[in-house]
């Protein structure tokens, strides 16, 4: 939108547009004419100009210190916008979040989930058309072997959680599940009890010591 | 809804995904916006493009208003971390004083703002001022009362209503017929300062 | 990699002793692992050993006609919940409270892992014999790296499905690193009409441009899978060996991880890196995500 909106003669807008805008500068327009005002900017490039000389002229007689920026300012910082994503209610990435419907449902469902394994899938299909196989018998041809000389102490069930370092492996246990090595398998790392890790782990632990830069 | 609640309910729309929203609030705080980051940026096309992206970073981040202060305040300080930034990207040091958002509203800075702007830009600031002045006084007296109540004590059109002994109705319809005087006399001004 | 096929391929496995077996090929059993991973519905208690802990853990997988729902529920110590749900939300809770979330995933390169035969160019693959697990008969398929960047693996195999029983990952040393095994375990087919596949993300999410980004000490094999972009301009880079995924994250910069971080084989590590800030994530010793991470920089 490269029209200088200034040079637009503004009796071509409709006056009761004009008019809505100038109660809505003052917050006294209603809601529903809110909502029918803002679908109207997109055609009327004339308003969105109307509007700032509005907010030009209050800055004007309540003396503050304006600074006339460039006609174009708006519509730079449009174009600028133009590449960006639709801004999300939260970074679903690394925030971590308290959505209220989630946390209600998972909630609920843990409630039954902690005393004993849960028997059913949620929305899915019950198992029940396969016969099952139980047995407690673990048998591996390899003996489980001491993971590390270190000793690590259990992480008390109390402990402080990090949200962004969960988001971190949440969501690239999400990319790796459709990785070969991928289904459950990356989730075992985000449901695991963390080890009491400390911050930084020396390197020297297994291999050789990282190879200096 | 006062000007706050206008504010917020913007943001929601943004929030919503509608770019026109949000659009609205660059135009209603661009003038505020660039005299912060003048503070920082002397230069004034810098200051242009420093200003331009504090509001593509308070877009990005406009996830995370909540709306527990004024969107100004948030958008304030997403302007001055912004101009602080740049000043470290450049190898200078922002300064140490950070002047309180009320304090950089009634800040008489017209001289180090005069010091960034170009005289022939000056020179125009000063005439829409005189406009908008010369504009209100030629107002009939209920017109002028009406819009001097809004925007210079902050009235509610209720409160307009009361003070005036009419309806809100007719409140409204002052204060727009005043906005539509004031506006004729300043769109030919800013129709000239065309970009170059 | 769709369901159907995924299906199809269990139905041959199970229709009889003509059709049960593939060749002992490894890399033709790991295929049909993947299929079973993602194409079966099943629902199981598996222990976890890890770095000094034994944990349990019970995982439900359903396969609706969104895409698959999981739900993992840790049996032992903190008590976390995953859930996966079919539109892509996954989402950890700690008592029952959200701690994070991610959103669905996006790929720009779907049809990449299809293609992972290259998982014998950088393992030595072997069977290395026949074990039972969890009641089921299994084939024990070895993988050891053939350079001290990656783990080795260790993977029993349902010899009817494919599916995963029990795993084992070690360091090229030898030295077990995690253990995996089920200790029960049922298995089923998944329902007509529904799909392994999440619905796909909006295509505003797929990037045009190729990634600025280049990380020069990515081991050998390693092939970008996929990559996304956030409304921030953060990205997501995906890189699989054909076993092992490590992913990088760029994002603007100020605040995420610094330093390393573990769980199990998993190793992270964050640092600053030319005005943004860089986290590698992924299947691969410590040194080889220090190494990736302090090798990423902006391409020309």
């Amino acid at each position: 939108m490269s029209i200088d909106p200034n040079s637009i003669d503004s009796s071509s807008i409709d006056f009761n547009l004009r008019e809505q805008l100038s109660a809505l500068a003052d917050g006294e327009l209603g809601p529903d004419q809110t909502r029918f005002l803002l679908r109207r900017l997109d055609a009327e490039p004339e308003l969105a100009a109307c509007w700032q000389r509005y907010h030009l002229a209050r800055a004007c007689l309540r003396r503050e210190p304006a600074l006339l920026p460039d006609p174009s300012f708006a519509a730079a910082v449009s174009a600028r916008l133009v590449d960006q994503q639709r801004p999300a209610a939260s970074r679903s990435w690394l925030r971590s979040a308290a959505g209220g419907a989630i946390a209600a449902g998972v909630a609920a469902a843990a409630l039954f989930a902690i005393a004993t394994p849960p028997q059913d899938a949620g929305s899915g299909p019950q198992l029940s058309s396969v016969a099952p196989v139980r047995t407690n018998d673990l048998e591996l041809r390899q003996p489980v072997q001491r993971v590390s000389d270190r000793v690590w102490a259990p992480l008390p069930v109390s402990a402080p959680i990090d949200p962004q370092l969960e988001g971190y492996f949440l969501r690239h246990s999400g990319a790796a599940a459709s990785a070969p090595r991928g289904g459950f398998v990356p989730y075992v790392y985000v449901v695991a009890t963390p080890a009491s890790v400390p911050a930084q782990i020396p390197l020297g632990d297994s291999a050789a010591s990282p190879p200096s830069r | 809804m006062g000007e706050n609640e206008v504010d917020h309910a913007l943001v929601k729309r943004v929030q919503g995904g509608e770019r026109g929203a949000f659009d609205l609030l660059v135009r209603k705080y661009q003038h505020k916006v660039i005299g912060i980051i003048s503070r920082y940026v002397h230069d004034w096309a810098e200051s242009q493009d420093v200003a331009q992206e504090a509001f593509v970073r308070a877009y990005r981040a406009i996830g995370n208003f909540r709306g527990d202060s004024a969107f100004y305040t948030w958008l304030y300080k997403i302007a001055t971390n912004t101009a602080k930034n740049w000043l470290v990207s450049q190898g200078r040091r922002p300064p140490t004083d950070d002047v309180q958002v009320d304090d950089a509203e009634h800040l008489q800075a017209a001289g180090r703002l005069r010091d960034s702007s170009t005289p022939e830009r000056e020179m125009v600031r000063q005439e829409i001022e005189a406009a908008v002045t010369a504009a209100v006084e030629a107002l009939p007296e209920e017109l002028k009362l009406a819009i001097t109540l809004r925007e210079v004590d902050g009235l509610s059109y209720e409160e307009i209503a009361e003070s005036m002994s009419c309806p809100i109705g007719t409140v409204r319809s002052r204060i727009f017929r005043a906005r539509e005087a004031i506006d004729l006399r300043i769109r030919p001004l800013l129709s000239d300062t065309e970009a170059e | 990699m769709s369901a159907s096929r995924g299906v199809l391929f269990v139905l041959l496995a199970i229709a009889g002793p003509a059709f049960a077996q593939p060749a002992q090929d490894p890399a033709a059993l790991l295929e049909r692992m993947v299929q079973a991973l993602q194409g079966l519905e099943y629902e199981g208690t598996f222990v976890y050993v890890h770095e000094g802990r034994v944990d349990a853990v019970h995982v439900t997988r359903t396969l609706g006609p969104n895409g698959p729902m999981e739900r993992l529920v840790s049996l032992s110590g903190d008590r976390r919940e995953v859930l996966r749900e079919p539109g892509g939300l996954r989402c950890l809770t700690r008592g029952g409270t959200v701690v994070a979330s991610a959103g669905a995933q996006a790929s720009t390169l779907p049809d990449r892992l299809a293609n992972m035969a290259q998982w014998r160019e950088h393992y030595r693959m072997s069977i290395a014999g026949t074990d039972r697990v969890a009641g089921y008969e299994a084939t024990v398929v070895d993988a050891a790296p053939l350079d001290s960047l990656r783990y080795g693996y260790r993977l029993w195999l349902d010899r009817a499905t494919g599916m995963l029983l029990a795993s084992m990952v070690r360091e090229a040393s030898g030295a077990p690193v995690e253990q995996l095994a089920f200790t029960q375990l049922r298995l089923q087919q998944a329902p007509d009409g529904a799909t392994s596949a999440a619905p796909a993300a909006a295509s505003s999410a797929q990037p045009t441009t190729p990634s600025r980004w280049r990380a020069a000490a990515m081991p050998a094999g390693f092939t970008l899978v996929s990559r996304v972009q956030a409304e921030d301009d953060a990205e997501h880079l995906l890189y699989s060996d054909g076993l092992a995924s490590v992913s990088i994250y760029v994002e603007p910069s100020g605040g995420g991880l610094l330093g390393a971080s573990r769980r199990g084989a998993v190793n992270a590590f964050g640092r600053a890196a030319e005005g943004a800030h860089v986290v590698v994530i992924g299947d691969l010793p410590a040194t080889t995500v220090v190494q990736i991470a302090e090798s990423v920089s902006r391409g020309d």
